[in-house]
């Protein structure tokens, strides 16, 4: 059996770039920014790219995931790219400071480290929560009592007490996509 | 004695359905909360509802996932005959008046919060990992039921009544759920200890009697009522458009 090749931290590097590109469709920033990137590795012409879900419904997984697919082995010296989904309990805290300037863009939030929420519209830390539920799985609606604004926040998967996040998670099910031959267009 | 390798195919052998029994509660539970979107009170109740929807047939997915492929999963959804299903009976009602729905999901959530806490522990592949990330996303919905029984409970005699009258019948329902068909062979398929989802769900009907007594609420123990399980009309209702040109979606 021949030896593993050491890992390639050059066209690791790359392989970020490109999934820098990469966007969540139902979100105006990348899977990078949205912090879903936990880790990836490259190993002679073979990439692995450590992904966690958002949420498990969210209904963009899939296309995330073939997109990461094209993009990687798109790369030259890139023949092979998996995509493993690990277990982590994604966080809104997770987002980037260039993915919190582009979601504020949107109306959205992300929430601090510590949990705290600003209104993406005034930048006032007077908001309040209206719901737990907003208009995708993997947000909430608030509420900014300076502005007076509705908005949505990302939510924080890892405060509602379950099992701390583990390095080396073993993998959750890969999101299922349409079955092969797809659906018509809506 | 039946050898080792006869033994460990036998234990394995209860994984499928045992999954099955776990999507299916899931898939249901999620098609009446997708369907009853709208007729809340409020709008916020409604995007609630069919925010929970969609997390639970997201659920369901990925549990058909651990053992079927893209296609597979969509013949079992869309195909499969009702008898094959392997849901439980609380999983099988469809309410179609608020404090049912509201007994339903409520026994619903606390019951699964409190098995997957054990499926966090099992040693089948990837069922632990997935039943993690799952109860993290289902806590949103555990704290929504969880208020409102409260909310509604709380706010006259006469809403305490229905909520009880709501109870009383989704509750030998939810009792008769909380196992799959086979639990011994349940446990052993997904490498759990002996007894742990019996122990579970004991525990978990400890803590909703007292929990429920806190709000002025009682569990009664009594047979599940005829008529409960409404699986075919369910099955009807979210087979209705795929029907129409069956294997061209
Ligand atoms: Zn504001």
């Amino acid at each position: 059996m021949s030896a593993v090749p050491p890992p390639d931290r050059a066209r690791e590097r790359e392989v970020m770039r490109a999934l820098a590109a990469v966007e969540d469709p139902e979100l105006p920033v990348s899977i990078v920014d949205l912090g879903m990137v936990r880790a990836v590795t490259v190993r002679g012409s073979r990439a692995v790219v450590e992904l966690v879900p958002t949420f498990l419904a969210c209904p963009a997984l899939w296309m995330v995931e073939s997109e990461v697919r094209r993009s990687v082995t798109a790369l030259p010296g890139v023949a092979e790219c998996e995509v493993a989904w690990r277990a982590g309990g994604w966080s809104g805290a997770d987002v980037t400071e260039a993915g919190r300037r582009a979601l504020a863009g949107a109306g959205l939030a992300a929430p601090a480290a510590g949990g705290e929420v600003a209104c993406p519209f005034c930048g006032s830390p007077d908001v309040r929560p209206a719901s737990p539920f907003g208009s995708a799985v993997c947000r909430s609606a608030a509420y900014c009592d300076r502005c007076r604004t509705p908005f949505e926040v990302l939510k924080d998967k890892r405060s509602t007490g379950g099992a701390a996040p583990v390095s080396g998670a073993p993998d959750v099910p890969a999101p299922v996509g349409p079955p092969a031959g797809g659906h018509p267009a809506p | 004695m039946r050898p080792a390798s006869a033994v460990a195919e036998a234990a394995d052998g209860d994984l499928e359905p045992t999954l099955t029994w776990l999507a299916d509660d899931e898939l249901l539970t999620g098609h009446v909360l997708t369907s009853v979107a709208g007729w809340g009170p409020e709008l916020e109740i409604n995007v609630a509802m069919s925010s929970m929807g969609q997390d639970e047939i997201g659920h369901a997915r990925r549990l058909y996932g651990l053992f079927a492929d893209a296609g597979q999963a969509e013949r079992l959804v869309y195909e499969r005959p009702a008898a094959a299903f392997r849901a439980g009976l609380l999983a099988r009602t469809y309410p179609r008046e608020w404090e049912l729905l509201l007994a339903r999901q409520y026994l619903f959530e606390t019951a699964a919060d409190a098995r997957a806490a054990v499926l966090a522990r099992a040693t089948a592949a990837g069922v632990a990992a997935l039943m993690a990330e799952m109860a993290h996303e289902e806590r949103y919905h555990l704290d929504f039921w969880r208020t409102w029984l409260a909310t509604t409970s709380r706010r006259s005699d006469a809403a305490r009544a229905r909520v009880q009258r709501a109870l009383d019948r989704m509750w030998p329902l939810a009792a008769a759920s909380f196992l799959p068909e086979r639990p011994g062979a349940a446990e052993r398929a997904l490498g759990l200890p002996e007894g742990a989802l019996s122990r579970a769900r004991r525990e978990w009907a400890s803590a909703e009697r007292e929990a429920c007594q806190r709000l002025g609420l009682s569990l009664c123990d009594g047979p599940p009522e005829a008529g409960a399980d409404q699986l075919g009309a369910m099955l009807d209702e979210m087979r209705d458009v795929y029907q129409t040109a069956p294997g061209s979606w």
